[in-house]
């Protein structure tokens, strides 16, 4: 496929610009207008070839064409992306002894236009002229959308501070964006900040082991609106049917609303109360950031699930509103003892979500959204291990009477009358399985320099957090033809192993037949996601400069790195845990030099 | 100067974006229907094929006793789907969607100044009510009592409803035929697009109507169709199904595809491997074993059947359906017999490897045989283009005789409608009784086993068995019996083959429904148990409600056992 599928081309040409021009009526005066264009032009060519295959033992039997690649195709599309950002300033500063203000109005416009254009030609008859006009001409389709968006911000800001001790700050954003109704299309997004350098004071300026030490605290709104263009109307998309006039196929425009509109649809507003501290010890060697925040999201934009008989795909609309408690800190000691210089920092993190009052559910398999659980929590059956004996099944609720010993148990949560009823059923008996986003996010770094030797080393993983074991891992039949995942292997319930190894082991029975029951979503295949990575290891050396100069050379490194030595996790050997899908983690190890003239 | 660059600067900033915007490549639902080109497009959306994806691919002949599919089964045969069952829900969706659409072209055709012509009023309207009487139809079929509604539903009105009663739909459906019947044409002009007719709407509504055993329903709808004489089988029947046959008189509702036009599919699994297939899946041997013998007597009593030559003497729909071993198949010679490893490629006139029978391939036909039903040498390009057949005539005639038979009217316009069905297959006409094993009994019970096997040999692979297995409640019967085929390789040929017992050493036994039973087969060592069907009574009669209804609203109870 490599030698004779053909080819993937992609280019891109963007131009971006940017004009200013400022205009100080005082000195204290400054007016700036700025217009900032941005082309953009893309050409996607997908030239695919027929490949046929021919018999092992008679090359010259023909067998059939290599799946995809049984006709000539050529694919073009040219997408243009276009636009203005418009701004104009004004911006005043002054100092009066020790008061420094600072105030800024300013006015943005933005303005956005994409359009793409598409023919794809098949059943080539010649595969060595990737162009259009040699694909037959009854195989010639071709396709077109365009798109535009816009917004409109007034927004201003004035500081102040006194001495560079008392900090004080405030905004205030006015945005109007195309995507919503005339009626709600308009928000507005204050905040206030303030700060205060306690080291600055006098009476600190006797504690000589503190440099710096700032407290700071801010209140604001933020607003979103990266949702789809036009959601408060709906589109009539446009299609083809096909029909017969005579004896002909023919095709016929179609036409059809395929969105629920939601007219009120307005912007979602994110409230943040943050309160930090800044402190440096030791002559600077010592520096400590940590934030405490809290955000309320109100009128969340969600694709919240509305009864699929309405006829429509699920609108995005102002939901309800999500909780959010955080905090992070990050530490770092630097320090140069004669001809050692070196750093260590760590840094943590950790939020956590809690949706509040919705007006609905998002839910998309595996993961929902609902009012009391958190962001994207996990959502599925309680299991209770793998069933042992034909009569724990028979006394069991099961979801299916193929049920047999070896599948998960699972547990019986409710039922249409609120109670246990005997049946597992997706309705009833799937509960909240914990959160799926990383907790206690971690990192750690050393950087070590001594004469021409510099060493670093860097460290990062997440604390706690409920991974999914894909099942492309746990499925023993993926296809009928590949093979079997190799962790599965010795470690599965099967009619051949003793019932003390049976209860031993961590896979259910082989089998196709049970592969919706026992690959549902269920906390059988939740594990502790929690890694420790080392990322990065970087040894190095710099030639001196007095051995340089003799051969004229200014600088030469030689250095080796390694990338992702190794990880600790609870994920099957050479999984990579960032990775919620299926791929490898790799690890890359490399030896350099760089040399400058 | 530099005043005046400043000032031009905020002039040209002055220029502010529009915020109005509105799509530019498709239309907005504020100004929708406000000419009759509008009407015509949001019309021609019906005919699109979302709604008909249960009719596509053999869709719900997988789940039927016509299908084998190597050591796999889908979950319905056995029975572990549940309310998260993908079918049961893009199903739904897709019905729901046509009739939602439906729907909007009703009501906005009903407002007083609407912009369409009187004289295309009705029949606009006569076409949308067609697409949603066999939509709601086929739902309420499926999944029993559905939400119905036939107005615009804002999203706190969609919450707010529940399901309604299925034989209150199935009368709200009725009278949407009925208006359908009254105002379609018969006909379309050469020159106009073939849209829904008249028969359709007779045809369609006798479908329904066979799904709840609604009997008189049934038959007058039936004959209704058949009296329009507008309708004829296609002289061969094999040649119907092919994708060269475009627009016969035997088709009374399809979607044709087309691959200039971008419709087509890939028929690749069911192609042999010798000439380029997979053989993922294939007739099974029930349906082998249903086809009569041209005595009109099933294998286990015909004197004429061979289980050495299983296709000889045999009702020529078997051939057309599938492919008789030792025949040329898509240039080449299809023969599973584990001793033929060559066989002869007939373009080439060459003995090419035989990649059709398991002692040289392990992924060929598990059970022997392949579809021919519809293929022709275009699948050799894997792109084809098969009509979509949703109604043709025979089906109208066996489903008349069905009527009579259960009704007990039984008369000689009965029998008329299956011999005419089966003389066809003979291509004789349904007059010449000597040249095809016509039907002459009239007691009610033998020409109900007659029509079960008729309707299933004439319409096998058409997506009607599984319907015909759920309204006799015979599901319970042939979807928990297991899915035979040929032993492995080497217990194959020990006991079969050097027994000189190829292909199967006796005929299987068939009860008076026409189902096939192995189990003598089997308990003797000679055939193998591929896989367990395992279909529940209790509850698959009918589909689950999609589980994402029943959580969001409480109004939607889930049906029982799921």
């Amino acid at each position: 496929m490599l030698n004779y599928g053909g080819n993937d081309d992609y280019w891109v040409n963007n131009i971006n610009g940017r004009f200013g021009l400022t205009f100080k009526p005082t000195k204290n005066l400054s007016l700036t207008a700025r217009v900032a264009p941005n082309l953009k032009s893309v050409k996607y060519k997908t030239f695919r070839k027929q490949i046929e295959y021919y018999s092992a033992d008679d090359p010259t039997q023909f067998e059939g064409f290599i799946s995809g690649f049984n006709a000539t195709n050529l694919s073009e599309r040219r997408v243009d992306n276009y636009n203005l950002t418009k701004q104009f300033l004004v911006d005043y500063k002054n100092s009066f002894k020790e008061h420094n203000v600072n105030a800024m109005i300013g006015y943005e416009d933005f303005y956005a236009f994409n359009e793409s254009v598409g023919a794809i030609g098949r059943n080539f008859e010649l595969n060595s002229y990737p162009y259009l006009d040699l694909a037959p001409v009854d195989f010639i389709t071709a396709t077109g959308y365009a798109n535009e968006n816009s917004y409109r911000s007034f927004f201003g800001r004035a500081t102040y501070d006194y001495k560079s001790k008392y900090f004080i700050q405030g905004n205030l954003r006015l945005d109007g964006s195309s995507r919503f109704h005339e009626d709600y299309r308009w928000g507005s997004f204050p905040s206030v900040s303030a700060g205060w350098a306690i080291s600055e004071e006098s009476f600190m300026q006797n504690l000589s082991s503190i440099s710096f030490l700032k407290i700071r605290g801010s209140w604001g709104n933020m607003g979103n609106e990266r949702i789809g263009n036009y959601p408060y109307q709906s589109n009539i998309n446009f299609s083809n049917g096909l029909f017969y006039q005579g004896n002909e196929v023919v095709s016929a425009t179609t036409a059809a609303q395929v969105d629920y509109a939601i007219h009120d649809i307005s912007w979602e507003t994110t409230e943040t109360f943050d309160i930090g501290l800044d402190l440096q010890l030791f002559k600077n060697k010592f520096t400590l950031n940590a934030d405490y925040y809290k955000k309320n999201t109100k009128g969340m934009l969600l694709d919240l699930e509305i009864p699929d008989y309405i006829g429509f795909s699920n609108p995005t609309q102002n939901a309800g509103e999500m909780y959010t408690n955080g905090w992070d800190f990050n530490i770092s000691w630097k320090e140069t003892v004669n001809d050692l210089s070196y750093t260590i920092s760590l840094n943590l993190s950790d939020s956590k979500t809690k949706m509040g009052n919705l007006s609905g559910i998002v839910f998309d398999g595996a993961n929902i959204i609902r009012e009391g659980s958190e962001f994207n929590e996990w959502y599925g059956y309680k299991s209770n291990g793998i069933f042992q004996t034909q009569e724990e099944v028979d006394n069991s609720a099961v979801l299916n009477s193929s049920v047999q010993p070896g599948d998960i148990k699972y547990q019986d949560i409710s039922g249409p009358d609120g109670e246990p009823d005997g049946i597992i059923s997706p309705d009833y008996d799937r509960v909240l399985l914990g959160g799926s986003l990383p907790r206690y996010l971690y990192g750690g770094s050393i950087d070590l320099n001594y004469k021409g030797f510099d060493f670093s080393l860097a460290v990062q993983g997440v604390g706690m957090q409920n991974s999914y074991l894909n099942s492309n891992l746990t499925k023993p039949f993926v296809t009928q033809w590949g093979n079997v995942s190799k962790i599965i292997d010795g470690n599965y319930w099967s009619h051949y192993n003793t019932p003390e190894q049976n209860l031993k082991v961590r896979y259910p029975r082989l089998s196709y037949t049970s592969e919706s029951a026992n690959y549902s979503t269920s906390d059988f295949w939740l594990i502790n996601g929690a890694y420790f990575r080392l990322k990065n290891i970087v040894l190095g050396y710099t030639f001196p400069e007095t051995t340089l100069s003799q051969v004229k050379l200014k600088n030469i490194r030689v250095y080796g790195s390694v990338n992702d030595l190794f990880t600790i996790s609870h994920f099957p050997k050479g999984w990579d845990p960032e990775s919620a899908y299926n791929s490898l983690i790799n690890t890359t190890i490399n030896l350099g030099i760089s040399v400058k003239f | 100067m530099k005043k005046f660059i400043f000032l031009f600067g905020i002039i040209s900033i002055i220029s502010c974006s529009e915020l109005d915007l509105n799509p530019l490549s498709s239309g907005s639902s504020e100004n929708w229907y406000s000419n009759q080109i509008e009407f015509n497009l949001a019309l021609n959306d019906l005919y699109r094929d979302y709604p008909w994806a249960i009719e596509v691919s053999y869709r719900t002949e997988r789940y039927s006793d016509n299908w084998n599919q190597r050591l796999s089964l889908y979950s319905y045969p056995g029975g572990t789907i549940s309310s998260d069952w993908s079918d049961a829900g893009s199903n739904w969706v897709n019905f729901y969607k046509g009739i939602s659409r439906a729907n909007s072209i009703v009501y906005n055709l009903q407002e007083e100044n609407n912009v369409v012509a009187e004289e295309f009023r009705n029949r606009y309207e006569a076409e949308a009510r067609f697409m949603r009487a066999t939509f709601y139809g086929t739902l309420i079929f499926l999944y029993g009592d559905v939400p119905y509604f036939t107005e615009y539903l804002d999203i706190d009105q969609a919450f707010n409803i529940g399901r309604t009663d299925k034989d209150e739909i199935l009368n709200n459906i009725y009278e949407d035929f009925d208006f359908a019947a009254e105002h379609l044409p018969e006909k379309y002009g050469s020159g106009e697009l073939k849209r829904a007719t008249k028969g359709a709407a007779y045809a369609m509504k006798a479908r329904i109507a066979l799904y709840f055993s609604d009997w008189e329903v049934v038959k007058n709808a039936a004959e209704d169709c058949i009296n329009l004489g507008v309708y004829s089988l296609h002289p061969d029947f094999g040649e119907y199904f092919l994708s060269s046959t475009k627009n016969s008189d035997e088709t009374i509702f399809a979607i044709p595809r087309s691959q200039q036009l971008n419709s087509f599919w890939s028929p690749k699994s069911w192609m042999p491997r010798t000439v380029g297939g997979t053989s993922t899946a294939q007739p099974s041997w029930e349906l082998f074993y249903s086809f009569l013998c041209t005595d009109g007597l099933p294998v286990d009593e015909s004197p004429l059947f061979d289980p050495k030559e299983p296709f000889k003497n045999r009702d020529p729909r078997l051939a057309e359906t599938i492919v008789p071993f030792g025949s040329v198949h898509l240039g080449v010679v299809y023969d599973p017999h584990p001793n033929s490893k060559t066989v002869l490629n007939v373009s080439t006139g060459k003995m090419v490897r035989n990649r059709d029978t398991r002692s040289v391939d392990i992924y060929a036909s598990y059970n022997g045989l392949t579809l021919n039903k519809g293929v022709s040498d275009v699948w050799l390009t894997q792109k084809v283009d098969n009509d979509i057949i949703l109604m043709r005539y025979a089906d109208v005639l066996l489903m008349k005789a069905e009527a009579d038979i259960e009704l007990n009217e039984i008369d000689e316009s009965t029998l008329k409608a299956i011999n005419q069905v089966r003389a066809r297959a003979y291509g004789v006409n349904e007059s010449e009784v000597s040249e095809y094993p016509s039907v002459q009994v009239s007691s009610q019970s033998e020409l109900r086993t007659i029509l079960r096997t008729e309707r299933r040999v004439e319409l096998a692979w058409e997506n009607r068995r599984l319907a015909d297995l759920i309204r006799w409640r015979l599901a319970e019967v042939a979807l928990r019996r297991p899915v035979y085929g040929l032993l492995d390789s080497s217990d194959l040929l020990e006991k079969i083959v050097d027994e000189g017992l190829w292909f199967l050493p006796e005929a299987p036994e068939v009860d008076e429904n026409g189902l096939v039973d192995f189990s003598s087969l089997y308990n003797k060592g000679l055939i193998s148990k591929h896989v367990e069907r395992n279909f529940n009574p209790e509850r698959q009669y009918l589909w689950p409600i999609p589980f994402k209804e029943t959580q969001i609203n409480p109004n939607i109870k889930q049906n029982p056992g799921y």
